[in-house]
């Protein structure tokens, strides 16, 4: 067999310039992801339904855990889009079709994101295993392996092959749920059926990686839409709005910036307890309902601003400032509902987490789009975030990541020597304040952009 | 009425730009030409309110450019590839600056009112604008300027990366828009494709205005010693 995708790939990766980094990456996050999860193990059991003093109703439960783990892990895989072969290298070098495309997918199951995932999967299936059985286990890595491909396949086909894939697992689903015969662990159909669904999954995903490379469709690597990418078309009322969202779904970095942010939110709040240091906690929640703000909004107009100039669209300052202001607002109302679940089934207080989420949207907000004004690094979009910190080290994105991430702490802690521990209310007051001021404070940002217009339209020129 | 008052620009020192007074009326459509770094893009910065300039003013509809965005209304400009956004792709990118402009007409309807500047790459492409060729790219800028109705439309160097049928093409959209009224301003290094398209010509040299003249063949002639000179 001739493996020359395979030592082709083999070397890109390793002698890529980011290889050091992506290696270090994989241990710190096998090392945190693994040791939250393994936190968590005992609480998993809990919340599938353990504690039911029925065995059959806990079987139900440990069911329907399973299979909302596996709907949950096929759900990243729609939306995690992976980076496709640069295949008419591989056309014009003649290798073949077949074995080209049978090695990609050997190598489409390695990466950081197929890495979290397998972690997580390997831990749900040795619970499974403990809870339901070998069969569950089985059932578990072969609809999670089904998932991969699954993921795979609607990467390469269209809106109708993705409709009936959706429509098919939906289906699936539905059964499953319907007949108890059929609930993962009760007897061998289920591991069955996965399996089935394995070989159809990997069969297509092969067929389609081969006839993309048959078909020449080469110059269609980079222009495929997945899922994310294409919800810009549903047209948002307001242009700009649907402008940054485009910006934050269509761009590498972003986009993986965003799912990075959201797998920790989940997982962050299981950090603290019930005894950790308020500080602490004040910090975790911060971060939860802010993610998106200290990990995008930093680098505002250094994302966007080599095209921008308020120019050629009629953007006036005050518009895309307000839009902005919203926009970033609803990630934080995502991360308010994404860490909701982590909290209360950590016993963590929710009034503190929604009193942070008030702060982050009535300060840190305003804060982060009036210091934004002194960016002037351009971010390159097109490359993955894991490990890449290109515009972090630059002055006012690092003064702004440090800002906002030390001044509720710093008003934290003046609060706590004064009012005690209620000192956590104090930020959300401030943040209410912000949310009432919110017309006066957009538009004393906006003039500040305004004051900015030419050092904003030269800094980002190539 | 484009007008332009004493308006000068030096970076560190060295005189970038340097026009005393200069008046672009609608209707009319104006070349630039001037050798590299003879100051064609500073120029069309300043009246874009890109650059702040030293001195002077630059005025559109009789509203100076630094002072309030009105002219925006009547002004459309396309400098270079940085001003289209990379991760739209063609259509969607024209909708949105549609949209911005609050035009009355849909994509569809710009694209069908300049299909002979509107292929398939253009129409049909799924692709993103950053994954498409620089041709492609400058002619998405040009239709962008069409969008909205302007009254001014400036270019810089789009002749540049389009191919032969394409350049006859824009030279004939350009003299369309003056048959509407329009003005086009528009610089480029070849005098053939002004002398096709334009009825004024102005050069630009160390940043000022050398010579403001009617496009004829002795002007040409004159403008063709000049460069092989």
């Amino acid at each position: 067999m001739n493996l020359f995708y395979l030592r082709h790939h083999y070397q890109s990766v390793v002698r890529s310039t980011s290889f050091d980094g992506e290696v270090l990456a994989f241990i710190i996050i096998a090392i945190l992801f693994g040791s939250s999860i393994a936190l968590t193990y005992d609480q998993l059991e809990f919340y599938a339904g353990s504690t039911s003093e029925f065995f059959f109703q806990r079987e139900i439960n440990y069911h329907l855990f399973l299979m909302l783990y596996l709907f949950l892990d096929l759900l990243i895989r729609l939306v995690y889009r992976r980076p496709l072969p640069k295949l008419k290298y591989y056309v014009l070098w003649n290798s073949a079709s077949k074995q080209i495309a049978s090695q990609y997918l050997f190598t489409s199951l390695f990466g950081i994101m197929p890495f979290v995932l397998a972690i997580t999967m390997f831990i749900v299936a040795f619970k499974a295993n403990e809870w339901l059985g070998t069969t569950a286990m089985i059932t578990v890595g072969a609809w999670w392996l089904s998932n991969h491909f699954v993921g795979l396949i609607s990467q390469f086909a269209n809106s109708k092959i993705k409709t009936f894939i959706v429509i098919a697992l939906f289906l699936t689903v539905l059964i499953q749920w319907l007949l108890p015969s059929l609930h993962i662990g009760h007897s061998l159909i289920n591991p069955l059926i996965a399996c089935v669904m394995l070989a159809i999954s990997a069969l297509l995903a092969y067929h389609m990686v081969k006839s993309s490379i048959e078909k020449r469709e080469v110059h269609e690597e980079q222009g495929k839409s997945g899922l994310l990418e294409s919800l810009p078309v549903l047209s948002f009322k307001n242009p700009v709005f649907q402008l940054e969202w485009a910006l934050l779904v269509r761009n590498k970095r972003t986009r993986s910036n965003l799912l990075l942010g959201l797998i920790s939110v989940l997982f962050l709040p299981f950090l603290v307890d019930g005894k950790t240091e308020w500080m602490m906690t004040t910090l975790i929640f911060f971060i939860t309902t802010g993610f998106f703000i200290i990990q995008h909004g930093v680098y505002s107009l250094g994302w966007e601003g080599s095209y921008f100039d308020f120019l050629i669209t009629n953007i006036s300052p005050s518009n895309f400032i307000k839009t902005r202001y919203l926009f970033y607002a609803g990630t934080c109302v995502v991360g308010l509902l994404f860490a909701s679940i982590p909290t209360m089934i950590n016993g963590l207080s929710w009034t503190s987490l929604f009193v942070l989420f008030l702060y982050n949207v009535g300060v840190t907000i305003p804060l982060v789009l009036y210091r934004s004004t002194l960016n002037r690094t351009k971010i390159v979009l097109t490359e993955n975030s894991f490990m890449n910190y290109s515009g972090m080290m630059t002055g006012p994105i690092f003064v702004s990541s440090f800002l906002v991430t030390l001044l509720p702490l710093f008003i934290y802690g003046i609060g706590q020597a004064v009012i005690g521990e209620n000192a956590i209310y104090l930020l959300g007051l401030m943040g209410i304040v912000g949310l009432m001021l919110f017309n006066p404070i957009t538009d004393l940002i906006a003039k500040k952009y305004h004051s900015k217009k030419y050092h904003l339209s030269q800094s980002f020129k190539s | 009425m484009i007008k332009i008052q004493n308006l000068t620009k030096s970076f560190n020192g060295i005189s970038a730009l340097s026009i005393e007074d200069l008046e672009i009326h609608p209707g009319e459509c104006v070349g630039i030409v001037g050798n590299n770094g003879a100051g064609k893009t500073t120029f069309f910065k300043s009246v874009l309110d890109l650059l702040k300039p030293d001195s002077g003013f630059v005025a559109v509809e009789d509203v100076h450019v630094n002072i309030s965005a009105d002219w925006q209304n009547h002004l459309n400009a396309f400098i270079d590839e940085s001003f289209l956004i990379e991760f739209l792709k063609p259509k969607e990118y024209l909708t949105f600056i549609l949209k911005m402009k609050k035009s009355q007409f849909d994509v569809e309807e710009l694209l069908a009112n300049y299909s002979d500047f509107s292929n398939k790459d253009i129409t049909e492409n799924k692709k993103y604008i950053r994954d498409l060729s620089t041709g492609t790219k400058v002619r998405i800028g040009v239709l962008s300027i069409l969008a909205g109705d302007p009254k001014y439309m400036i270019m810089d160097e789009p002749f540049a990366h389009l191919d032969p049928t394409s350049q006859a093409k824009l030279r004939k959209l350009i003299r369309a828009q003056k048959e509407k009224g329009r003005c086009v301003i528009v610089s480029s290094h070849n005098l053939q494709n002004i002398a096709e398209s334009c009825d004024r010509v102005i050069l630009i040299e160390a940043g000022q205005v050398k010579y403001d003249v009617e496009v004829n063949d002795v002007n040409m002639r004159k403008l063709g010693a000049y460069f092989d000179n």
